[in-house]
């Protein structure tokens, strides 16, 4: 028999570092001693990279060991805005929770912590991000859709510089949900319009933004859209008047283009008026149904994945206890070439799973317990297969956990 | 104690150091390895169970004991009057007595609990030494686990660099 845990049969240590799901664990059995090495390599491959939960509050749910508090890493007064991957963006607020003072990005994982205040000086401190998107590091670009109707879509580069909008320009107002993708930033509208942005710098090393040919413009009748997706929001004025973009990316075409609609205006931002009145968590990509006691409502999302841009809209029933579920998900894959949204019908594509809530996506590839064409939804806690078509309660948490006031926090790959 | 093992066929289990202890073959079936001996007609009149000293052995036998199912085929049991989540949460409550060991009777535990195929045991075994692991530094887990680092210096420098954020 063996003598010392490093001894031990490599089933054995197999079963235990296969009951260590956080990462942070097995980074740490992997550099106990040479077998354990062995061990964790041995499991990596199917070990999947399950996201963790962290509330508004600073506190952290790992997949495997519940509640765990780490108030050393959350910023003293401060709420929860924003997350990618690692990083988590926290409002840091000086008197009261409802005006923000600084913007502090912090990775968790390694520490770094960088202070965003371009976004600080750019951002009213009574608004309030309602998504935050990086391209890669805390030193690259990155982007909020925020619920200002002035500056609805904010463009940093830390230490560099920001870029906003005119006051109410469109389309930017219409945006309700971004993804980087490849260099370039993406924006979706309600009327399903993929509106592509040419991300640069100025002469000052500030960032600059220009919108690049709109690569889809969704027809106003189609076949396949429900009336949940019918694009009321956006008037067929604006169309007309940005139609002028195809032709021609130059930038201040689009300022004519915002004193053209100006007259417009008032009447078509009453979804974003509302979000920020209503201060947290106004969702702008929504719209709702009244179905006697029950609700139904539908949400936008712009997603990498695996190389492409998918656009999802998932129709979410709203019980009378609050509670929700999803009762069907539409996707589309943008095709560059023919400047349409393609419905996926079979499946994600990709090999992967997509993780969903209100502040996040992220495409991930499928392992462990992360199953193919499947689309993980943080806020109904539910995971609905694409192939079935049907929603069951993710297993990945106490049912408990999940719910509104949560963000999801990828921990990095590990090295095995 | 004479009553309970009436009627009931009885298995003897020897440590390679010598020590014979008498059980109801109900209670050695927990183990599927030796499930597996009586099936296949290997037992006589006693099975030897190599490399698991008398010590241990009798803690394995005390687990089986405590887990072996008090209803069904064999009947008589304390559980007409007991509800099946109370057994449960009072077994899980023995559970957590049972594995209050020290490290080296739990390592020597874990492995027995492998060998003769326990699966309860075994996951009791193994989880308590997943909690011990979790949530712990390098240094804890080593001392924790009395392993001895068998990487060099520089080797241990490159591992931890490879994934830097664990160790914080």
């Amino acid at each position: 028999m063996a003598s010392s845990w490093s001894d031990l049969p490599p089933e054995l240590l197999d079963l235990v570092v296969a009951g260590l799901p956080n990462p942070a664990d097995r980074a740490r059995s992997r550099a106990v001693c040479r077998s354990w090495h062995s061990a964790v390599r041995r499991h990596g491959p199917q070990a999947a990279q399950l996201p963790w939960m962290v509330f508004t509050d600073g506190e952290v749910v790992t997949p495997t060991n519940g509640p765990s508090e780490h108030p050393t890493f959350i910023p003293e007064n401060s709420h929860l805005s924003g997350s990618a991957d690692e990083w988590l963006l926290f409002g840091v607020y000086h008197r009261t929770p409802k005006l923000i003072d600084n913007y502090v990005l912090h990775n968790i994982f390694s520490g770094e912590r960088v202070s965003l205040t371009e976004l600080d000086a750019a951002l009213h401190r009574a608004y309030r991000v309602s998504k935050f998107r990086m391209q890669s590091t805390a030193h690259d670009f990155m982007a909020v859709v925020t619920t200002n109707k002035n500056h609805p879509l904010i463009v940093i580069l830390p230490g560099k510089g920001v870029w906003v909008p005119e006051p109410q320009a469109v389309p930017y107002v219409y945006i309700i949900d971004i993804a980087f993708h490849g260099e370039k930033l993406y924006g979706i509208s309600k009327a399903e319009d993929l509106i592509p942005f040419d991300l640069g710098l100025d002469e000052d090393g500030r960032p600059t933004v220009i919108i690049a040919r709109r690569v889809i413009r969704r027809p106003r009748a189609i076949d396949d859209m429900d009336t949940n997706g019918a694009p009321h929001v956006c008037s067929d004025g604006w169309d007309d008047d940005y139609s002028s973009n195809d032709e021609d990316d130059d930038e201040d075409d689009d300022d004519e283009d915002d004193i053209d609609d100006e007259d417009d205006q008032d009447e078509e931002v009453i979804d974003i008026d509302v979000a920020a009145d209503d201060g947290d968590e106004g969702e702008e990509g929504e719209e709702e149904e009244e179905e006697e006691e029950d609700k139904e409502y539908t949400c936008w999302h712009l997603v990498q994945s695996h190389g492409e841009l998918l656009m999802m809209k998932p129709h979410t029933h709203i019980f009378s206890d609050y509670s929700s579920s999803i009762r069907q998900v539409d996707v589309f894959m943008a095709d560059v070439k023919t400047r349409k949204w393609v419905r996926m019908a079979n499946g994600l594509g990709g090999g992967g799973a997509l993780f969903i809530s209100q502040h996040f996506s992220k495409f991930v590839s499928a392992r462990g317990d992360i199953k193919e064409d499947a689309i993980y939804f943080l806020e109904s806690g539910e995971v609905f297969n694409m192939k079935t078509q049907n929603a069951k309660p993710m297993r990945f948490y106490e049912p408990g956990y999940l719910g509104w006031n949560v963000m999801w926090l990828f921990p990095p790959e590990l090295v095995l | 104690m004479a009553t309970r093992e009436a009627g009931k066929k009885m298995i003897m289990l020897k440590s390679p150091d010598g020590m014979e202890f008498e059980v109801e073959e109900a209670v050695a079936m927990e183990s599927q390895t030796i499930r597996k001996m009586i099936e296949d007609d290997c037992a006589d009149t006693a099975i030897l169970i190599p490399n698991i000293n008398s010590k241990i052995l009798s803690r394995v036998i005390e687990y089986c004991n405590k887990h072996v199912p008090t209803t069904g085929a064999t009947g008589a049991a304390a559980s007409d009057t007991v509800a099946p989540a109370a057994l449960a949460e009072d077994l899980k409550i023995w559970d957590a007595e049972f594995i209050k060991v020290n490290r080296a009777t739990r390592f020597d535990l874990i492995q027995a609990a492998s060998y003769l195929n326990i699966k309860g045991l075994l996951d009791l075994t193994s989880q308590t030494t997943i909690d011990t692991i979790s949530d712990n530094s390098l240094e804890e887990i080593r001392s924790f686990l009395s392993t001895k680092n068998d990487y060099l210096p520089e080797e241990e420098q490159t591992i931890r660099r490879e994934n830097q954020w664990a160790f914080q």
